[in-house]
């Protein structure tokens, strides 16, 4: 489905990616992990056609989408839940998800698309008129990720999605994402996270300094030594 | 002093407040899309004025009839503009932004200059010297019908800014301009729009308040100094600021030249700024 190759994009003259490769097959779960500043948020923005890349390919259903821009990759149905959420601040919950949903191709199918969002995030539905910016953090996530759903990802990409909130909070976003893959959803989620993405994940990519180095089965990642040593610490 | 004449006084000054409110709105539509600060907003709408004089001495046609006319070719002027000199300039950071507004006072200034040379001059309309008397107030028409399309479009745009899909995006970009993007939204399209309409709103407005002043080449930066007063006083950035400031300036305006004459008067909107800046340093209605 997402087909990433030789990928190399960085900012300016910092090249952060070096030929990554990476692929995402229709209905997989997949975790892309990594220590901070790995490069895992620049591999995400520049999927998602916020950074251009220096060279490589991207392609999505195998349509070749390399440095065509965020309105592009939405309208491809690749939707990136960003890294910090990034929730509009001063809109309320009920805004920031019919912009969610602003663009031509999901704009249709608004308001049905809303009301199963608000069915998954049931919390948002009480929160409707509320600001984004007075929400907790769990619920900024929650929104950030239904402002992704209301785009009708064909691929849905999170970053981060566990930084910051409470563990409590943690298991309530990643049940939802469990959910949503259950119902056949595309994922790929990048996160520092190691034990807990690995753990929902069905195939996983370790980034480190901006190169793939492992990759394989999550649960033969977890248990691969190297890996345990580099990012699991002595567990 | 009389009542009667304090009353006049205000009305006269909310009636010249909606007016900057509008004026100061469109700049702020302006600054929200790109963080942009024209210097050169108030000129244009000299430009705008300039353009109804030439309508009214060599065509007879009324500042009114003009009005939505000039809306059109200012939105044009303002998209095409954006296209070609903003956005390129803005790349380079808000502040070559500014430089670069401060580059287009002096190309307006001195292009009026050369077109129309540096007199004063008068533009009357079909309403010019008649009044509404409503004992006690009298109240020149012209007034009456700038300040109430003033009001109404400010209305009008803050109403689109809050409600319509469009309004959201301009307040998206605004707010977060990489997740405006992640949501598919198209932000040179959107910001070439609000700019256009920006400057599109100045052009509707000149004509029809150009009763109202004496035309000269460097009037425009006197209307952006008191549309950045405005800004500031309501909180850069805030559109309710904005009308809120627009009263708050034109009756203070109005009210401080009656009770201390006109030099003082002048200076009553900079203390204003000063005072609201010094307990409120992000502006009456500003957020962070």
């Amino acid at each position: 489905m997402l087909e990433v190759s030789g990928l190399v994009a960085g900012y300016g003259q910092i090249t952060i990616l070096r030929e990554v490769e990476l692929r995402v097959g229709q209905g997989e779960l997949v975790a892309l992990v990594g220590v901070n500043g790995a490069g895992k948020t620049t591999l995400m923005k520049t999927i998602a056609g916020l950074v251009s890349p220096a060279a490589g390919r991207i392609s999505f259903d195998g349509a070749g989408l390399t440095g065509r821009g965020a309105e592009r990759m939405v309208q491809a149905g690749v939707v990136l839940v960003p890294e910090g959420r990034m929730v509009f601040p001063r809109m309320t919950v009920w805004e920031n998800l019919m912009l969610g949903g602003i663009h031509p191709r999901p704009r249709p199918h608004r308001e049905a698309t809303l009301r199963r969002v608000l069915d998954l995030f049931p919390r948002l539905a009480e929160r409707r008129e509320q600001k984004a910016a007075t929400m907790s953090g769990g619920e900024q996530q929650m929104l950030a990720i239904g402002r992704g759903l209301m785009a009708e990802p064909k691929l849905l990409m999170l970053d981060e999605p566990s930084l910051g909130l409470s563990p409590l909070m943690v298991q309530e976003t990643y049940a939802a994402l469990r959910r949503l893959n259950a119902e056949g959803l595309t994922i790929l989620l990048a996160e520092q996270n190691v034990k807990l993405s690995l753990a929902v994940s069905t195939r996983g990519y370790v980034l480190e300094n901006g190169c793939i180095v492992l990759t394989g089965a999550s649960g033969d990642l977890a248990r691969d030594p190297a890996t345990r040593k580099a990012y699991l610490g002595r567990l | 002093m009389s009542n009667e004449v304090l009353l006049q006084a205000t009305v006269q000054g909310l009636q010249m407040g909606a007016i900057y409110a509008l004026i100061a709105l469109s700049m702020t539509l302006v600054f929200s899309v790109g963080g942009l600060l024209n210097f050169a907003h108030g000129d244009f709408m000299a430009l705008a004025m300039y353009g109804a004089m030439v309508a009214y001495v060599s065509f007879k046609i009324d500042a009114y009839v003009v009005a939505p006319i000039m809306f059109i070719i200012f939105f044009a002027l303002g998209v095409t503009l954006f296209r070609g000199l903003v956005r390129p300039v803005l790349a380079a950071g808000v502040l070559a932004g500014a430089q670069l507004t401060l580059g287009l006072v002096f190309v307006q200034e001195n292009l009026i200059l050369v077109l129309f040379g540096g007199d004063y001059n008068n533009v009357p309309t079909v309403l010019s010297n008649r009044n509404l008397t409503i004992p006690p107030l009298v109240m020149p028409w012209t007034l009456i019908v700038g300040s109430a399309l003033a009001a109404a479009l400010s209305i009008a745009l803050y109403v689109v800014l809050l409600r319509t899909d469009f309004g959201r995006q301009v307040r998206a970009i605004a707010q977060n301009r990489d997740a405006a993007a992640l949501m598919g939204i198209r932000i040179d399209r959107i910001q070439a729009i609000a700019f256009g309409v920006g400057i599109g709103l100045l052009g509707f407005t000149g004509p029809v308040i150009v009763a109202q002043f004496t035309l000269t080449p460097t009037m425009g930066f006197d209307l952006t100094l008191i549309a950045l007063i405005v800004m500031v006083i309501g909180g850069i950035g805030n559109f309710l600021g904005s009308m809120a400031g627009g009263l708050i300036i034109g009756v203070a305006e109005s009210l401080g030249s009656l009770l201390y004459g006109g030099t003082v008067g002048a200076m009553i909107p900079y203390a204003i700024l000063v005072f609201v800046l010094l307990f409120r340093p992000h502006g009456l209605l500003g957020e962070r």
